[in-house]
């Protein structure tokens, strides 16, 4: 699970740290992973190596589809439209009950079988993930590094001017939001082979708060601020085995006290962090 | 490429743009020689930012043609034009505050050819050498602008006189062949501007075309080749710096929007 909300937690980083806004749709590319390496999986019997990627290719796709239209609008509304998205979806997957067997979810699902390997037991998914987590990583300080990266950086610093630096603003939005959607629906898909059950319930917001959590107090914009908010707050609530609704009052409040009295999160606390670009930057 | 249009570098005919009725531009035309400096001129209202707008792509025209360098920039979108090599500054001093300096060099000359989204995340060979020419021309701009001290830092800790340069410097940083400054002596401390004059002179040795926006009307006649004044939308006239200097109708647009103080200024050029 930890490993799942470190792709969750960089997938919303992209946005949110890296080009400033705010998107609510990673559960909504989480779900879209989930139910697309489920159906894959039982419908056509596919290794669990096609469906992830699959997944991810789905999570990208819409990433892009629901970004064209969305990505033009204003900071607020795009909020409002990405938390839509999510919230359609899930309207979608509790009623198109021939495709997702609707509010029941799907149970059983098989666990992941990678090149005829299947995934069995706790230690080999931790490994599983704990790797998938790394690569995860590293892919986001690959974009984050590169000149795209400190694209997104100029366009959330000052977007009149990128664009007067020739920068285009929606394609290199579109091209972070893709890459969020594709970390999101990787994790979606290692998610429902994980737990062997998915219901709609995966589209909801209480994914998203978690996430805010995690991303704002580890340090929105640094690359590993969103790690160590992903690893502590999925170890902190079961450790201190705290029921779901306590959890979650507790991240609103937590949330509302982040923003205003700490916005830049913990990474403040270790020195300057990992700027955009900084491959040349030295 | 005909030999009209390659003596000159940019042709806007006939701008035309009107904020609800209103005519901000009211069928302006400009021409300007390639590696001159111009001036543009005209009383708080007259046009003047509207017109960069306008030119820049960052606003719709409402009619007129803009060709740049022989290329009709019909339809382009801000960030074509500026790629085309037509950049500008803005009245309001902007620059990546969460960037180092050096990123705001380089995130300014971010749109080379042959950009592609793998290539650029597979850091393929060909894009590590132009990220490394890129970051050679950066520290070297840097060093004219002698900023290089602070390479390093972030941009929004400068001083204003520091981020104006910055500005320059990105500005320039992919060689365009036409640069549009708004105001850029606006807020700059009076023992500064000498410095800052020198900057835009030597800019302009390098072959690039200047077009500046600016009240301080004794730095403009002093360093363009030609002049236009735009009141109310049109342009009041066009000529040296002396003739319009000297123009009647100048001092007196200058008389009634801005008041005595400006005339003084205006009319004691020469």
């Amino acid at each position: 699970m930890t490993g799942m909300y470190v792709l969750l937690a960089q997938s919303l980083n992209i946005m949110l740290g890296y080009c400033g806004l705010l998107s609510l749709a990673t559960p909504a590319f989480f779900g879209m992973g989930a139910y697309a390496s489920t159906l894959l999986t039982l419908r056509l019997g596919w290794d669990s190596s096609m469906t992830l990627a699959c997944a991810t290719a789905v999570g990208a796709l819409s990433g892009v589809v629901l970004g064209v239209p969305s990505l033009r609008l204003s900071r607020h509304s795009f909020v409002i439209v990405t938390l839509s998205a999510a919230l359609l979806l899930q309207i979608v997957a509790s009623n198109w009950i021939g495709l997702t067997r609707g509010a029941l979810g799907i149970a059983d699902i098989p666990t992941a079988r990678l090149f005829g390997i299947a995934l069995e037991g706790k230690s080999a998914w931790l490994a599983f993930m704990a790797v998938l987590s790394a690569l995860a990583v590293a892919a986001t300080w690959l974009i984050v590094s590169s000149r795209l990266g400190r694209a997104m950086v100029a366009v959330r610093d000052n977007e009149p001017l990128a664009i007067a630096a020739g920068i285009d603003p929606l394609k290199i939005r579109l091209f972070a939001f893709a890459c969020s959607g594709a970390l999101a629906g990787l994790a979606g898909a290692c998610y429902a082979h994980y737990l062997s059950f998915i219901d709609p319930g995966i589209f909801g917001f209480s994914i998203s708060e978690s996430l805010l959590v995690m991303v704002i107090l580890g340090g929105a914009g640094t690359l590993w601020g969103p790690v160590a908010g992903a690893v502590i707050f999925t170890v902190l609530p079961e450790a201190l085995s705290m029921a779901p609704e306590v959890k979650s009052l507790i991240y609103g409040v937590l949330l509302l006290l982040i923003v205003l009295f700490m916005p830049r999160g913990m990474a403040r606390w270790f020195g300057r962090p990992l700027a955009a670009g900084a491959g040349t930057g030295k | 490429m005909s030999a009209a249009t390659a003596s000159q570098v940019l042709k806007a005919d006939g701008i035309r743009k009107a904020y609800r009725g209103v005519h901000a531009l009211d069928g302006v035309s400009i021409e300007l020689a390639a590696g001159s400096i111009t001036g543009l001129i005209g009383p708080n209202g007259s046009g003047k930012s509207t017109l960069f707008d306008c030119i820049c792509g960052f606003q719709a025209r409402d009619a007129g043609s803009v060709v740049l360098d022989g290329r009709d920039l019909k339809g382009l979108s801000p960030q074509r034009i500026a790629r085309l090599g037509l950049r500008r500054t803005f009245q309001q001093l902007r620059v990546f505050p969460e960037l180092t300096l050096r990123q705001n060099l380089l995130a300014a000359a971010q749109a080379a050819p042959g950009f592609s989204y793998f290539r650029e995340l597979l850091r393929t060979p060909a894009v590590r050498r132009h990220e490394r020419e890129m970051a050679q021309r950066a520290d070297a701009m840097l060093e004219e602008l002698r900023l290089e001290r602070l390479a390093g830092a972030l941009a929004g800790g400068l001083s204003y006189g520091q981020k104006k340069l910055l500005e320059l410097g990105m500005a320039l940083m992919n060689e365009p062949k036409l640069l549009l400054l708004d105001e850029p002596m606006a807020g700059v401390n009076p023992t500064l501007v000498e410095g800052l004059k020198e900057e835009l002179l030597r800019v302009n040795r390098r072959g690039v075309a200047l077009l500046i926006v600016e009240h301080n009307l004794k730095l403009v006649f002093d360093i363009s080749h030609s002049v236009y004044v735009l009141e109310q939308g049109r342009v009041l006239m066009h000529g040296s710096p002396a003739e319009v200097a000297n123009d009647e109708r100048v001092i007196e647009a200058y008389l009634g929007h801005r008041g005595p103080a400006a005339t003084e200024q205006g009319a004691r050029l020469d």
